[in-house]
Parts: C-alpha cells; structure tokens; sequence
C-alpha cells in the first residue's frame, strides 16, 4: 500500500509553497498598529513557560547555597557602609551591589564610610545600567553608573537584561553575558560575581558566546534572604556569608494577594515563572534574576538553542509529509479523508509539543514548535483547496483554452 | 436556482449541531496544563480593550473639569484632616474620600478627623463589599445580590457625618483580571446599597444619577476615557503647599484616594488592569488606580454616555442563525460548482471574520453597544473544517455502515424466510 505513497511531485510542492506565502502574509497583517498589543503577545508566548511555572516539580529544584540575597531596598550610604563591613568580616566570595550610588548630601560622613570601605575591598562588583541601545550598530552609546567619587575603580558589571525592549511588556527568558558599548566590551553583573565564585565556570559561559542565553530559573525560594536591617543589628548567623557570593538590592517576595505600597513597580520582571501569561503583575525583582542568572553558571545548566536552518526547516517537513500523507488518505480512503485529517493535524500537534517539552525538560534543548503546528494547521486548508478546487479550476481553464472555448 | 437553494435540510441542522457541539468542549482541550499559556491569552482577550486602547482617540478626550483627584499617599488620620479641612474651604459640591475607614486609631487621630468631616457639606464615604464565601459559582456569578453577603461600613464616628457607596468593584483577582465593568447597585440581606461613584454623581446631580440607576442593569459597562492626565490632579503636598490658590475647587467634585507614594511613583497598590491599557492583551503592567475608575464612573454618569450589549440568548441565537446561514451558503456553492467550493468557502470565511471585527468594533465605538458574540467568532472559524468533515466523511461513513447494515438485516430474512 505504502507505494502508492506519492511522495516527490509538484503538487506537493506547490502546496507547500502557498503555506508559507500564507504564513508570510498573516505575518504582515498582524503589522497593523491596531493589531499591536496582540503581536507582541503572541510574539511573547512561549508554551515551554509552563515548564518552569507548573510542570517542574518545585520541590525537585535544590536551593543554591553559594548565594545569599540581601533585601537592601532605600538603604542608606552610611548603612550601606555598616552593612559591606560586616558581611566582609564573614569572609564572603564576593559581593555584588545592585544599586546605583550616588552621594547623600544630607549625610557626607556616611558617603566618606562607603567610600573607604568600598575602595578598601576588592572583592565588590557594582551594577551599571547601559542606555540608548543603537540598533543599527548592536551596541549601546549611554550608561548610568554609581558617583565616581565615591567607588572609585571597584569593578563594575552591566545589569541589563534587554537590548531595547520594553520590560513592561516581555517576559525575561533571556540574559546578555557580553554586550557592546560604544568603544568598549561590557561583562554582565552575573558573570562578573560568578568569576568570583568559580572562574572557571564563568569560563565556559564565555567560552559557548552566545549574545543571548536562556535563563534556567531556579526561582525566589530557592536563595538564602536576609533583611539588611537585621544584619545591622546583628541579628543573623555568620555562616550566610562565609565563601558565599552576598548580593545587595531589592529582594523580596511579590505577593499578589497581598498587594502593598511597597511594590514599586520599578525593577520588577515578568518571568517564566508566573503562572499566568496573561494579565499578571510582574513577579520578580532584578536582583532575584541576578541570582538565577549565577546560580546557572555555577551549576552550568545551558539551554541550548535550536540552530536556525532547524527553525525553518522542521515547519517546512511537517508541512511537506502532511501534503503526502493527505494525499494518499484522499486516494485511497477518500470517505475517510476529513475525519482522519483532523485527528493527523491534532495527533501532530500533540507530538510537536510533547517532543517540545520532552526536549526542554530532559535534554535542557530549546525546540520552537509553533511554527510546525500553524504550518500543520494551514497545510489542512490548503491541500483541501489546492487538490478540490485550486487546481481542477486551472486544469478546466487550460482545457478550455486548448480547445479554444471562452472560459 | 432555487432548487440548489434548500433552505430548510436535515444536514444544515447537522452540521450545526456538530458546530455547537465543538465550541462546547473544545475549551476543554485547553485545559490541559501544557497549554496554559494559550488559554490564559484567551480568557483575558476582549474587544472592548481595543476600542478603549486604541481606537479612542486620545487627544481628541477633554478633561473632566467636574471631578478633581486628590492623592492621600500615605497620610494619617490627623493629615488627612489636615487635607478635607483646606479642601472644604473652598467649597466643592461632594468630597468622596475613597479611603477605608473600617477601623478606629488612637481617640486622638479619630476625633480630628470626625471634626474635619463633620464640616463637610455633601460627603461620600467608603464601604465595602463582602463576597459570600458559601456561595459555590459566585466567581461566574454576574447577579450581586448572590455574590455579596455582608458590607462592611466605615466606623460609626465618621459614618454619621455621609452618604455611603460601595467602592468593590467587579474583579476579585485585581492582579490577573481587567476591570471592565462595575455594578451600580446591589441589595443585601434587604439593604439597597448603592456604589461609591454613583453616590458621589448623586451628591453632585441627582436626575443624572437616578436616570443612570433607572436602567436598572446589574452590571454596567465603564465607559473607560480619561486616566490621572485627563483630570485635575492633586499630589498629597500640593494641598498643603498651594492651599491659598485652590479656588478651582468651588462647585466640584474631590475625589480623595490612594495615587501612590506620590503621583510620579506607581505602586501595586489598589490598582487595576483596565481596557485602557496601552497593551490590551497579555502581560503589562497595571495602569489604574481605584480613585481614577470610579472617577470614570461618575464623568459617564454625568456625560450620560453608557454602554448597552445584548443578552447571551440574543447571542446564541444570532451565532445559529449566522452559521445556519453560512451552511446553507456552503451547500448552494458546491451544488452550483463544486470545484469552486473550497477556495470560496476559505475566502467567505476569511472575509466574514474581517467584517466580524469591523462590525463590532465599529458598533462597539460609535453606538456604544457590545455584541456580544465571542461564540459566533469560534463558530466561524470551525465551520467548513465541520460542514467537510459531516458531508465528506461522517455522512457517506454513517450511510455506508447504515447499508450494510440493512443488507445484513435483509439477508437474515431471506435466510429464515
């Protein structure tokens, strides 16, 4: 039977050739201003989401002692200060400062504190924001970075998590181990405190350059947090620090149902990690995907991506050995065609999918599937319209024609 | 022509049938965990959120001259008598205070603030409403008087001095729902209470409001046109700062509440996903706080333009007869020619989904009346994959099986014949 499989003939590839001229213009449409909101939706889902946010056992996920999150939001210079001398005496691995500092005119004895102490380590990493990407050029011409005078030449790392999309609208899946600055190379924030930790793990991150690796995201819980105020007062165990890597910035627990003033929508993110795709407040703060970030690093769990000539091509055969198989169906148990083809479209769907996941959660292999199943989807109208009416429709006209009738 | 015309068949209720069927459970199939993230988009789509995020035209919004907002940020008792006090002065029509006064501070702070509202001439307080934690469905529950069994009010010391309004509004989950809609009024346990926005707009022009609660809907759709930037809008300090040149005030209505810490800074507090959103799907972040929803209510009840919809039996109703009218369509086109049907049919159904949206969205803008048909959309898409799959398949299918059936039977009865 599988030799009446037709399997090389132009029909097929012509219809495979009107399902992508399809997807091509339904791409265009969706362009329109009106239409934008509901292009960059689409654009952001992501079915694998649901990996880290529901499928993932949470309790599977061991929580990552190497670092400590310190909730330091609206800290002052002079406790900021207070705060970096005690945690240096526990011996840390290093500390990193998401925060941009600037000095506190209403307190210079505190700034004087901060500077001293700063300068005096060498094992501090501070966070720099980069602005005004230059798309054209892939690099960024701006940047804010903390008062000069008061940290000196302690490192610094850039905590960009974008290029130049808006936050309030995608969800952080992404981070930039290196980018471009106008006339320099910038190392992220995460990579930088992860050197301190393991260099050699850091390595292998540079080591794969990738422009945009995917975050695997342990989540909130999974991090040691302390308040800073509790520290200050001495009210906390030593063993949090010692050869730990203690970031400083907002960390915080973002509780939906418990909404507070202290929610700041200022450095919070969307993440894979909430559970709604839809309307959903943002559920992490920056400092939390820093940690996430590290700990990725260090355990060197890499998603890999799916090469480009993939990302075509698997769309293209699906949608090539659908027209085969709709066609022998149609040949040859034509009462039996419309039924069968939806199940096939619904079968396949699932396959991709359950391929999808199975790759992502076992082989950490990022497979984009969506395309294959809008191909699957549209290869069903299209093989019906081609074979029943597109082409009986030309082959009458031509007929016609050769016989010299009007058409 | 007539003839290829059938308009009543067995088949044409078939394939509806098979429709309606398919829209019932297909929901189902999102259900399934791994496509969560589809269904969520899904759920949170509505039309509405177009025509109040882009298609109003912005600059074209004047503001709202009758309605200025005035932000508490994180003031007490004794500033926010501080704030009634030099607000009072300059006599506004109503003061609605948007602030939960469900519980008594130190006698101190209490006093000072009973005496700074005991002044007030039309004032408007807070209440809220409880939903009933028995009742089962009340989640899907559109009637308020089953959703809601208790109020809770603002303490006696201050309740005595105004009108109460119930300032719940119609979300539970403020943090992953749009607000769209409010009721107007709600009846608990014998006691008519009527919502914060409609007391204030009452306090200010009653024929208006009495108009508004003549409609007598259960839930009202908000005529979503202006955020903090289309009404006069006060921060904390500018009270106290600019108290001598307030004169603006006279004749207005304040509506005091929550704006963040101050007007620059947006907090997670009492705030909501609106339509107006700039992104009308998907994930934003939140863009309206309470005080500024109900200040819509009150400018629609003033300007009188109110949104009307029809009722889900109008809706079923109109999506059978659509569909039932596309199936009758479908069969004139392949008796007519049958190698014209399927690229027809795609581009009927093309076209019908691009007018479906230009219909109502343009109905939903210009008259203010919302179709509600999202059914009928679904119903459209899955239609020639059901009228093919019932004529191509399950007819012939069921009709072979029927024959030899009766060729099985027939032979019987030879045989014992």
């Amino acid at each position: 039977m599988l030799k009446n499989l037709k399997i090389f003939t132009f029909d097929n590839f012509i219809k495979t050739v009107i399902v992508f001229a399809i997807m091509f213009l339904f791409e265009k449409a969706f362009n329109i201003s009106v239409f934008e909101p509901l292009r960059l939706t689409l654009d952001d889902v992501e079915i694998t989401d649901n990996a880290f946010s529901s499928i993932i056992e949470r309790s599977t996920i061991s929580a990552d002692t190497n670092i400590t999150l310190i909730n330091s939001e609206n800290i002052s210079n002079r406790d900021l200060a207070a705060l970096i001398a005690i945690i240096e005496q526990c011996a840390p691995k290093g500390i990193g400062i998401e925060k941009i500092i600037n000095k506190d005119f209403s307190d210079p004895i505190g700034d004087i504190e901060l500077t001293q102490i700063i300068n005096h380590n060498k094992n501090i990493i501070i966070n720099k924001i980069l602005t005004n990407f230059n798309r054209e050029h892939n690099y960024f011409n701006g940047y804010i970075v903390s008062d000069s005078d008061i940290v000196g030449a302690t490192s610094t790392g850039h905590g960009n998590f974008y290029f130049d999309e808006n936050k309030q609208f995608i969800t952080l899946r992404t981070c930039l181990p290196i980018v471009h600055s106008k006339d320099n190379i910038d190392t992220a924030f995460s990579v930088k405190l992860a050197m301190l930790l393991n260099p050699e793990a850091a390595k292998k991150l540079l080591s794969r350059k990738l422009s945009r690796e995917t975050i695997n995201w342990k989540g909130t819980d999974k991090f040691l947090t302390e308040n800073y105020k509790n520290i200050i007062a001495g009210d906390f165990d030593k063993n949090i620090f010692s050869n730990k890597l203690v970031l400083l910035g907002i960390s915080k627990k973002v509780d939906a149902e418990a909404p507070s003033d202290e929610y700041a929508l200022k450095d919070l993110y969307f993440t894979p990690l909430q559970k709604n795709s839809g309307v959903s407040w943002p559920d992490m703060y920056g400092l939390q995907v820093h940690a996430n970030i590290i700990s990725m690093i260090i355990e060197g769990n890499y998603f890999n991506q799916m090469p480009r000539w993939l990302f075509y091509l698997l769309p293209i055969l699906v949608c090539y050995c659908n027209m085969v198989l709709f066609g022998f169906i149609c040949d040859k148990f034509r009462d039996w065609y419309e039924l069968s083809s939806i199940f096939i479209f619904v079968l396949e769907s699932i396959l991709l999918l359950f391929i999808m996941y199975y790759c992502f959660l076992i082989y950490l292999f990022e497979l984009k599937v969506t395309g294959a199943i809008f191909a699957c989807a549209l290869s069903l109208m299209i093989f019906e319209a081609y074979t029943f009416s597109i082409k009986p429709i030309i082959f009458h006209g031509l007929k016609k024609i050769n016989k010299g009738e009007k058409l | 022509m007539y003839k290829l015309l059938k308009i009543f068949h067995i088949d044409h209720v078939m394939v509806c049938i098979i429709v309606f069927l398919v829209l019932k459970y297909f929901p189902y199939f999102f259900q399934v965990d791994f496509l969560n993230p589809i269904q969520n988009i899904m759920q949170d789509f509505d039309v509405t959120n177009i025509v109040f995020s882009s298609l109003n035209d912005k600059k074209t919004i004047k503001t709202d001259t009758n309605i200025v907002l005035v932000n508490i940020g994180y003031l007490k008792r004794d500033g926010l008598a501080k704030q009634v006090e030099i607000l009072n002065k300059w006599k506004p029509k109503v003061i609605a205070l948007d602030i939960m006064f469900f519980k008594h501070k130190t006698k101190e702070l209490d006093s000072v603030f009973a005496n700074s509202i005991s002044k007030v001439e039309n004032l408007v307080l807070a209440s809220r409403l409880n939903v009933d934690t028995n009742c089962k469905d009340c989640e899907e529950e559109d009637d308020p008087d089953k959703r809601f069994d208790d109020v809770t009010n603002p303490i006696d010391i201050f309740g005595k001095y105004g009108y109460q309004g119930f300032v719940t509004l119609n979300v539970e989950k403020p943090w992953e729902e749009v607000e769209r809609t409010f009721y107007p009024e709600v009846n608990i346990k014998g006691k008519h209470l009527i919502s914060f926005a409609v007391a204030a707009a009452r306090q200010f022009d009653s024929i208006k409001a009495d108009g508004f609660l003549g409609r007598e809907n259960r839930s009202e759709i908000v005529n979503f046109r202006r955020n903090t930037d289309k009404y006069l809008t006060l921060d904390w300090d500018d009270v106290f700062k600019k108290q001598d040149s307030l004169g603006f005030l006279k004749d207005k209505i304040i509506l005091m509440g929550f704006l963040g810490p101050d007007l620059k800074t947006k907090t997670l507090e009492d705030i909501f996903f609106t339509p107006m959103n700039a992104k009308y799907i998907g994930r934003s972040f939140p863009d309206m706080y309470g005080v500024v929803i109900h200040a819509n209510i009150i400018s629609m009840i003033l300007d009188g333009k109110f949104y009307n919809r029809n009722s889900v039996i109008w809706s079923h109703v109109l999506s059978f007869i659509i569909i039932y009218l596309n199936v009758l369509l479908f069969s004139f086109i392949r008796k007519y020619d049958i190698d014209l049907y399927e690229t027809v049919s795609l581009l009927i159904i093309l076209v019908e989904l691009v007018l479906y949206w230009v219909i109502i969205l343009a109905v939903l803008n210009f008259f203010r009346f919302e179709i509600n048909m999202v059914g009928q959309f679904y119903g459209l898409c899955l239609i020639t994959t059901s009228y093919e799959a019932y004529h191509d398949s399950i007819k012939p299918i069921s009709l072979k099986v029927f024959g030899r059936f009766r060729k099985l039977i027939s032979r019987k009865n030879v045989k014992e014949s």
